[in-house]
């Protein structure tokens, strides 16, 4: 049997058993279902283990235990709740930057929703060519490539869309816990816990496509984190104490940001605006706002139906859309 | 403001007697103009239409006016303040959002155009940020890059004028 076609017979014996984790599959009835000799089984069962499932085999029966949580094709789509976003996957052990991929893509015509996914990033970007520290087996790079409708005025308010949904599954996790640093931050008690990397392709009067990067810090321990964003950061793992399935993160932020997107086209931030203004880790403080060498300092007020930061600044209330945001901390 | 519009305009004024005719409607604006020989009615005369994108706040389109019938067909007013009107040769690339000017792709990177570099259609010339969102800003026309009318970092508004282009260049 050449190797393509093994690895569909194993995918195909992994999808019967993982049904019923535990439980024994007889060896004969399995040889009736996928049409093949016991040698070619035996080897496809062979295969499962070198994809990391633990699977127990012996000559009568094939048992399913436990899946690996890799970001593979099969782990993600498995019981994975979404229409459109994550419909098209396309996942790397190795990447250099997710979005490079993601942009790539769209350029050649992807669909809407294509999923990218890698475990590893080797040049991880924030913004301004800022680094994203992307090592291998703990965190999620992922870029999910949007083609809306809407008009380019109204792509800006991704980000926080982005960051809500983010904000919701992180909530399943550690609620309570769980803020929105304007726009595209994502806080664990205070510290954080996820970056998002938002890039624009579009003319005057259309998008073409948005590519939404997400760099998700699932099973970090402290020490995994470079020193200089130590104090700064944290993961998933820290704030639960467990690690945790990347994979079950990723499925739920998938099902997560499809229903944001499909909101925001609707009606934009308007059935989101609450939960955002919740989550807002800087409404009701004093903040500093810098704009290339200037400091603005002021109270957040809020932040309106257009995902703005409303600031107080010497009495008027002003909309904010840019600069770096930091929450400015008093003595006493 | 389509094609048939326009031919029921120059019809209109074909059939009058009137010089000019100036009509602007949801941002866009026509001009029909004929020369009205002493002695003869026009009708004649074919109009010349002046068709300009005119106080839009976007790009104001490069005017190639066809050759005007009259000398007073060509004192086309101002639609935009004096500063931000380029002169007649040169294209500006404008910011289609209110956000944050980005001349490089990071601070310690090379500008992604600079001065007298030729630039093609398509061509990523520099990012403009709205709420963290990096729009990388294409060239819409080809030509050489005339000035940057834009400071690395600082906000930009809607229709600002980012660079100037000599599409001949």
């Amino acid at each position: 049997m050449a190797e393509p076609e093994l690895d569909s017979l194993a995918e195909r014996l992994l999808s019967i058993i993982r049904t019923k984790p535990g439980e024994r599959f007889p060896t004969e009835k399995l040889l009736q279902k996928l049409t093949c000799d016991y040698d070619t089984l035996r080897r496809a069962g062979k295969l499962l283990a070198d994809w990391k499932y633990r699977v127990k085999r012996n000559r009568k029966a094939f048992t399913f235990i436990k899946a690996p949580d890799l970001l593979t094709e099969i782990e993600i789509a498995h019981g994975l709740k979404t229409k459109s976003i994550g419909r098209t996957l396309v996942c790397y052990r190795t990447v250099k930057s997710t979005n490079d991929i993601a942009s790539g893509l769209a350029e050649r015509g992807a669909e809407h929703g294509t999923v990218v996914v890698a475990d590893q990033q080797t040049k991880g970007r924030g913004r301004l060519g800022r680094v994203w520290h992307s090592p291998p087996e703990t965190g999620i790079y992922v870029s999910i490539l949007l083609r809306p409708s809407f008009h380019p005025e109204r792509a800006p308010a991704v980000s926080i869309m982005t960051a809500a949904a983010l904000a919701d599954t992180f909530s399943q996790y550690a609620p309570g816990e769980v803020q929105i640093k304007w726009p595209n931050d994502v806080w664990i008690g205070g510290k954080k816990a996820a970056g998002i990397l938002t890039e624009l392709s579009a003319d005057k009067k259309s998008v073409h496509h948005i590519v939404i990067g997400v760099g998700i810090n699932v099973n970090q321990r402290v020490g995994q984190f470079p020193e200089e964003i130590r104090p700064l950061a944290t993961s998933l793992r820290r704030a639960v104490k467990r690690k945790v399935r990347r994979v079950e993160v990723l499925q739920s932020f998938l099902v997560n940001i499809e229903r944001e997107y499909r909101n925001y086209e609707k009606d934009g931030l308007r059935k989101s605006h609450a939960k955002i203004r919740r989550y807002s880790a800087l409404i009701g403080h004093d903040i500093g706002i810098r704009t290339g060498n200037a400091l603005v300092e002021g109270r957040a007020l809020d932040i309106d139906i257009e995902g703005r930061l409303i600031m107080d600044q010497n009495g008027t209330a002003v909309p904010i859309t840019a600069g770096e945001v930091s929450v400015v901390k008093r003595q006493g | 403001m389509n094609e048939s519009y326009i031919r029921k305009l120059i019809r209109l004024v074909e059939e009058s007697e009137i010089e000019s005719l100036e009509v602007s409607s949801w941002g866009r604006k026509v001009r029909i103009t004929q020369r009205l020989n002493a002695g003869s009615n026009g009708h004649s005369n074919s109009p010349a239409v002046m068709h300009s994108p005119a106080p839009a706040p976007s790009a104001p389109a490069p005017q190639t006016p066809a050759p005007a019938p009259t000398p007073a067909a060509t004192a086309e007013p101002p639609a935009k303040p004096a500063e931000e009107t380029p002169s007649d040769n040169l294209v500006p690339i404008t910011s289609p959002m209110v956000g944050t000017f980005y001349a490089s792709p990071a601070p310690d990177a090379d500008p992604y155009v600079s001065v007298n570099e030729k630039i093609s259609i398509g061509q990523v010339v520099c990012i403009v940020e709205a709420m963290k969102l990096m729009n990388e800003i294409e060239s819409e026309v080809s030509g050489r890059i005339v000035k940057v009318m834009a400071e690395n970092s600082k906000p930009v508004e809607f229709g600002q004028t980012l660079f100037l282009v000599d599409p001949k260049g």
